[in-house]
């Protein structure tokens, strides 16, 4: 319990930036219409390569935190690994509600709006 | 039981320069073991290397005279406190405290002046005060062996005393391997001394031996 709070707040430090990403493949689907699957591949590789390259610069901008982490016994691994894999599943049913279902506009917006009022609201307390 | 932890046949270059050429520290429970050295020597080099977090060309780290590797994966065996502030700036005391099992009253009753801080970020408190806290909590989670580097740094001499005091009560619970420059304050709470010079380590009794091996002019 204690390890999953501790990666659900390093987690917080890169949603709103991966969150982005992905509202941006949503995007960019919604405005492909009947070609989305021309673009589904280069949107997959989009966010994975994303997913690394914020992990990496996280990393590289708070290594100092990193032994925080470690001195709870959870590594930069793990770290790693789990964040991105639950931002790489999230990335997937945004992916597959959109293709499935679409998204509408007014959904789109409020989920946005939202996520950044949520943000802003939690780094302000 | 006592337990040990070994460094032995330390070697690491950078480049062509060799910074540990043959080095050899044993820690103990119950012990404080204290390293000095002149800038640049390889302290925190050395340290990283027991941790795991360092490689280096040839090394021997053992615990109980079995070889470890990555013994900073192990937080039950090895903490360590780096010479830079660690806990994340947004945190308040209180969670520092909660996310290390710690209850606050005793940290409170250890160190006064953080009562009613407890809902401070520590980017709020004074560089001491936050050294305070990271020294508290790696002295005090459970774990058999703990490494401070440079644990006095931004501590005035009122804190610098009572936090020698502190690690004198935690050494009944662990061993402590700590570096400092403040040499009279390591003198003070260290059991065994070494010094780190030219790349090896000397096992130094008093003040004359370092003296002799001139990391100090008496």
């Amino acid at each position: 319990m204690r390890k999953l709070r501790l990666i659900t707040r390093f987690y917080n430090g890169v949603f709103l930036i991966n969150f982005l990403i992905t509202l941006s493949c949503v995007y960019s689907m919604r405005h492909f219409g009947d070609d989305v699957y021309k673009i589904i591949g280069l949107l997959f590789w989009y966010k994975v390569i994303s997913l690394i390259l914020v992990f990496y610069i996280t990393v590289y901008y708070r290594k100092n935190e990193q032994y925080y982490y470690q001195n709870l016994g959870v590594s930069k691994l793990q770290l790693g690994l789990t964040t991105s894999a639950f931002d790489f599943m999230l990335w997937l049913v945004f992916i597959l509600v959109q293709l499935l279902i679409g998204i509408p506009a007014y959904v789109f917006n409020i989920v946005l709006w939202g996520v950044l009022l949520i943000y802003l609201y939690l780094y302000n307390k | 039981m006592i337990h040990t932890l070994e460094a032995d046949g330390i070697q690491l270059d950078f480049g062509l320069r060799r910074i540990l050429s043959d080095v050899y520290l044993k820690c103990e429970t119950r012990k404080i073991t204290g390293l000095l050295g002149r800038n640049g020597q390889g302290k925190s080099c050395l340290m990283n290397i027991m941790l795991g977090t360092l490689n280096s060309s040839s090394n021997s780290v053992r615990f109980d005279g079995k070889v470890i590797r990555n013994a900073g994966k192990r937080s039950d065996l090895l903490l360590y406190l780096p010479q830079f502030n660690f806990i994340p700036k947004s945190l308040k005391v209180k969670q520092v405290l909660d996310d290390f099992q710690l209850p606050y009253p005793d940290f409170e009753n250890r160190f006064p002046e953080f009562r009613e801080r407890h809902d401070f970020k520590v980017s709020h408190l004074s560089g001491g005060q936050w050294r305070t806290v990271e020294i508290y909590i790696i002295a005090k989670t459970p774990s058999l062996f703990a490494m401070l580097d440079e644990p006095f740094t931004h501590l005035n001499p009122i804190q610098i005393e009572k936090i020698k005091d502190f690690l004198l009560e935690e050494k009944a619970n662990k061993g402590f391997l700590i570096t400092d420059h403040m040499y009279e304050h390591l003198l003070d709470v260290s059991d065994n001394v070494y010094l780190l010079k030219d790349g090896r380590t000397h096992l130094t009794k008093t003040i004359q031996d370092l003296d002799d091996l001139g990391y100090v002019r008496l």
